[in-house]
């Protein structure tokens, strides 16, 4: 597989190697309380100095290769690391090493002290102002590079995380040490990342998880399992990102058990999602392990959702699907949960050169979406898969209420006339699937999803 | 421009003490454990807290200073640990039946870990490592770890932690090099931070774990008992009315279950409950989680990425091996993705591993989907 953005940064590491004997100092042009770091400073200072973090401070790193012997841990709490900068002089620049780290935590690990939010809480400030800027976390501990959790006001920009040993095989992934997510924050809220660049993450390289009012843009994220995913969250935009050879682009689901419930008013536009045809190289265990490699885009049990203006080409298996949780064949457990997929719309994506060849689970694997997919189009000798799938789960209270609704989940394709119909049914054996091909019913409009609010700089 | 070479590199070799700078001023004899009500910051030296002095090795409380016990305590690497609990005059602590005991302002804990070249013997040759505070102001609860010196007469607080090899016989006797890591400020918040107020908070001390006799100087008695007698415990009922944790490894205390349900919520349930550090999982292991989803039945990781290593479900009744829960703290250090805790243990505790592995194998096997 190709990755040309990682080439170039190589390139780029060299430069500013050779030029870092006469760095600036990093604290240059910063207002307010600076302290300073350059590749002379011992990391463990760094890592005593950070582990104390003032409020209203920026640390600046200095252009260069810092070798970490262990993960750097940031706590924000009521009175200490507020407005908090942590600063490169950019990712091609500044270098936080971690192969020789030996812990078991994120590289960059950013706690706050979020109190549990109200199901839907007003726009509101952000207290935490937690800025990460500017640095390359390269091959951080194999957990995850920058995890961000109870944070509330959290800025990523021209952040790159990557691993540089060989990307996971499926017969090395419980060798690998490649972490989970590149970019992490969970369970927080106001989170903007842009310009990111993540690579090689088992998980997914953009993760957002359990947040509230999220924007994910102008970012690029590639060789990883999931490119961008946005999970049991709600308000978030991701839009003019490069979402490519992955094994999938870009995910929004909802899953069952977790403590922010559900999924839902997320937009998805404006995107780059190409040749995501990377080999699923995930923990079995791992829900993103489910999605066929060559998988443009996938929502799955998330409600009010939009995928527009999009450009997808060169995905080998599926461009768009609106699955329930049932699909995965998995126990969703015994709490509150919305399995079903609700109010999803696609249009005016411009979509060319995919679902040719779903993919298939070589023996001894279970079958999977894409065996599904590819039995359909040798069926039906499809020369592609059409363009927007829905799984066909209706949800029975919608049904109850009205029998004849060819489109309970209200999927709507728009002007599209490229659909699939699963029409997935439970049996005591396993689903079973009658597909059908028919635009009636799903050439609607949904309303537009809440946009995220209170995040400075929109 | 202050580059850290410079003006913070000094405060933080202030900070270190006798590491090799010039050392702090001694702090002025004891009057009586500190007033910690109004303290900003911890000080820099463990005896300016008056609350404990070593001797030979041995952690020895200061006047007006309380040792404790905890039926199932956390494991660290197996270190020996010693509770001190400090309540000034005037105050109390409340009794809860459920939750982690909430001492009033000027409160000081401090737990210290120590280890011995053979620990079936453990008090030859013991070696006093770090004493971790907890002390009470008036804003909530500080937080650091204070590493000992070599000649054992002081600790110094170390707020970046300190990462030592540790060699030493285990109690089952098979020889042990721990990769012991002294917490950092941040690494003691992960654990004691909750975030239903977003304020730190005592783990290990629930009445339910306190609820024990404790050799006291007096004489044996139960410790709630001993507290409510001295007054720094109030409402508390008759010991034998009141709730005990069992002792994870001592069967006359409760069925493999309740030991092991003990064992996972004292290693576990700081981080993993709906407000503790692994709120995001899903995955609650309080002895008072009753539904089987929260406990990791047949329920696929949320986040554990490499973690899982191949299998399937946090817990597969009846399957041990096929269980994420076990595999986690089945794992040393070597495989930092998985191991969990992940922080305050490198080695494994195969004594409570064994318990867990006992209590889901004796579960009527499942077969997850």
């Amino acid at each position: 597989m190709s990755r040309p953005l990682a080439a170039s940064l190589v390139l780029l590491f060299t430069a500013a190697c050779s030029s870092s004997a006469s760095s600036p100092d990093p604290c240059t042009g910063v207002s307010g309380a600076c302290v300073g770091f350059s590749s002379s400073t011992s990391t463990a200072q760094i890592v005593a100095t950070l582990a104390q973090a003032a409020s209203d401070t920026t640390y600046a790193f200095a252009p260069g290769t810092y070798a970490f012997g262990s993960n750097i841990e940031i706590l924000i709490t009521a009175t200490a690391g507020k407005n908090l900068t942590i600063q490169g002089a950019g990712s091609g620049q500044t270098i936080l090493d971690f192969k020789s780290s030996t812990s078991g935590n994120p590289g960059l690990n950013v706690t706050g002290t979020l109190p549990p939010p109200p199901a839907d809480p007003p726009a509101g400030s952000t207290p935490d102002a937690f800025t990460l800027r500017g640095l390359t976390l390269r091959d951080p501990p194999q957990v995850d590079g920058f995890k961000a959790k109870d944070v509330d006001g959290l800025h990523v920009d021209d952040v790159s995380v990557y691993w540089t040993t060989p990307d996971p095989t499926a017969a090395t992934v419980g060798t690998s040490t490649h972490g989970g997510y590149g970019l992490y924050p969970v369970e927080s809220r106001h989170v903007l990342i842009e310009r990111s660049f993540t690579s090689g993450a088992t998980d997914t390289g953009i993760y957002v998880g359990q947040s509230q009012d999220i924007v994910v843009r102008n970012s690029e994220a590639t060789g990883n399992v999931a490119g961008i995913e946005i999970e049991n969250s709600y308000r978030a935009q991701v839009y003019g990102n490069h979402s490519h050879d992955n094994a999938g682009g870009i995910l929004v689901f909802s899953l069952p058990g977790l403590k922010q419930p559900d999924c839902h008013d997320v937009s998805v536009f404006q995107n780059l999602i190409t040749s995501n045809n990377h080999e699923n190289f995930a923990p079995e265990a791992g829900i993103v392990s489910i999605v066929p490699p060559g998988t443009a885009l996938v929502v799955m049990a998330a409600h009010d959702v939009e995928i527009h203006d999009n450009q997808v080409s060169g995905n080998r298996s599926d461009v768009f699907s609106a699955i329930s949780y049932f699909l995965t064949g998995l126990d969703p457990g015994t709490g509150p949960y919305d399995p079903f997929p609700r109010r999803v719309s696609f249009h005016d994506n411009t979509v060319s050169n995919n679902a040719w060849d779903p993919w298939t689970t070589p023996p001894p694997g279970a079958p999977g979406l894409g065996d599904v997919l590819a039995g359909i189009q040798a069926l039906y000798s499809l020369p592609a898969i059409p363009d927007h799938i829905w799984d066909g789960v209706p949800d029975p209270a919608v049904l109850a209420g009205d029998p004849t609704n060819p489109n309970p989940q209200a999927v709507c394709i728009g002007a599209s006339s490229s659909f699939l119909n699963l029409g997935t049914g439970m049996s005591a054996s396993g689903p079973t699937f009658s597909p059908t091909f028919t635009t009636t019913g799903f050439g609607c409009s949904n309303p537009t999803p809440v946009p995220p609010s209170g995040i400075a700089g929109l | 421009m202050r580059r850290l070479s410079g003006l913070a590199a000094a405060a933080v070799l202030a900070a270190c003490g006798g590491g090799g700078g010039s050392p702090a001023a001694p702090p002025p004899p004891c009057q009586g454990p500190a007033a910690v009500a109004g303290l900003a910051a911890l000080p820099a030296q463990l005896s300016a807290l008056c609350v404990l002095e070593a001797r030979q090795g041995a952690v020895v409380p200061l006047p007006g200073v309380v040792p404790y016990d905890l039926n199932t305590p956390l494991f660290s690497d197996y270190a020996l640990k010693t509770r001190l609990l400090y309540v000034p005059p005037g105050v109390a602590v409340a009794y809860d039946a459920a939750s982690a005991l909430e001492p009033p302002v000027g409160t000081i804990v401090a737990k210290t870990f120590a280890f011995a070249p053979d620990l079936r013997a453990p008090d030859v040759g013991r070696t006093l490592v770090e004493t971790r505070i907890l002390a009470r102001t008036a804003a909530g609860w500080l937080a650091g770890s204070y590493v000992w010196n070599g000649a054992q007469t002081d600790a110094v607080l170390a707020p970046g932690g300190e990462a030592r090899s540790v060699t030493f016989v285990s109690p089952s006797g098979t020889t042990v090099t721990a990769a012991y890591r002294v917490p950092s400020v941040p690494l003691c918040s992960r654990c004691h931070a909750d975030q239903a107020d977003g304020q730190l908070h005592l783990i290990g001390p629930t009445a339910r774990n306190l609820n024990r006799d404790l050799a006291y100087d007096s004489g044996a008695e139960n410790q709630l008992a001993h507290w409510s007698r001295l007054g720094i415990l109030t409402g508390a009922p008759a010991p034998d009315q009141a709730p005990r944790l069992p002792v994870w490894n001592d069967p006359s205390t409760g069925t493999v279950e309740q030991r092991a349900r003990a064992w996972l919520e004292v290693n576990c349930a700081h981080c993993h409950s709906p407000t503790g550090l692994a709120s995001n999982t899903g995955f609650y292991l309080g002895t008072a989680v009753t539904d089987p989803y929260q406990l990791g039945t047949c329920k696929p990781p949320v986040s554990a990425g490499p973690g899982a290593g191949s299998l399937l479900f946090d817990l597969v009744p009846g399957a041990p091996d096929r269980s994420i829960l076990v595999h986690r703290i089945s794992v040393d250090a070597s495989d930092p993705a998985a191991i969990m805790p992940p922080v305050g243990r490198s080695v494994v505790e195969v004594e409570g591993v064994q318990l867990v592995r006992d209590w889901i194998a004796g579960m009527p096997a499942q077969t997850c989907p």
